[in-house]
């Protein structure tokens, strides 16, 4: 059976931009799921941060972690919002 | 058109506040809400110098439209704005500005409050808080 590799733009706002130092990356990755590629990427900078909180957007869309991936889909991890 | 009734902007220049409120007229209004979100010199117990604003812009826009829509849906208003600052603010200027225009003030109020908390809760704009230095007085000389 073919391994599922898949491109994924990565962007990084807030915290994660200022823990990585870089607004953003693309990941070549089997990661199947959200889920999965949250830890791959945490695997990979350990962020210190709370991870209950974190939720995370599929190209612009708010998702659940079990969302797939697909080739292409752009991904953002998002701590709690402070506007206004 | 309810773009043209309810309207969520981000700006990294400065707000107009008082140009914002002269933009919103309607002959039917009878109560014009402006709400005015500004930076302030403390948070937590620290004195703050200046913060930064910063907007996953793509989706804030959309939650932002999507937002303003709702309150149009909820509230029986003729029409609202909102326009949130991106980018690096001094202690007294706005964040963020809101607008509604309506008939009667209850709900003009009322939908002001619902544009606040929802953009608060929904909207993906994050704030980065700068901290003046700690002031530690100097020893005593003889």
């Amino acid at each position: 059976m073919a391994v599922d590799t898949k491109s994924i733009l990565v962007e990084y706002y807030a915290f994660f931009r200022e823990a990585i130092g870089r607004k953003g990356e693309t990941i070549v990755t089997q990661a199947a799921t959200a889920r999965d590629l949250f830890a791959e990427i945490d695997r990979k900078y350990a962020f210190q941060t709370d991870h209950e909180k974190i939720r995370v957007a599929v190209n612009d869309c708010i998702v659940t972690w079990e969302t797939r991936l697909a080739d292409g889909d752009v991904v953002v991890f998002l701590t709690p919002f402070g506007g206004g | 058109m309810e773009a043209d009734r309810a309207r969520f902007e981000l700006t990294a220049g400065p707000i107009d506040a008082a140009h914002l409120t002269g933009a919103l007229a309607d002959s039917a209004a009878g109560a014009c809400v402006t709400f005015e979100g500004r930076v302030r010199d403390h948070n937590d117990g620290r004195v703050v110098s200046s913060l930064e604003y910063e907007a996953y812009e793509r989706m804030a826009l959309r939650e932002g439209a999507a937002v303003m829509v709702a309150a149009l849906e909820q509230f029986p208003i003729i029409s609202a704005v909102c326009v949130h600052r991106t980018g690096h603010l001094s202690i007294g200027d706005t964040a963020v500005w809101i607008g509604v225009l309506s008939a009667h003030r209850d709900e003009a109020f009322a939908a002001c409050r619902y544009i606040i908390d929802e953009v608060k809760s929904r909207v993906p704009i994050w704030k980065s808080e700068h901290f003046a230095p700690e002031i530690v007085p100097r020893p005593e000389t003889v």
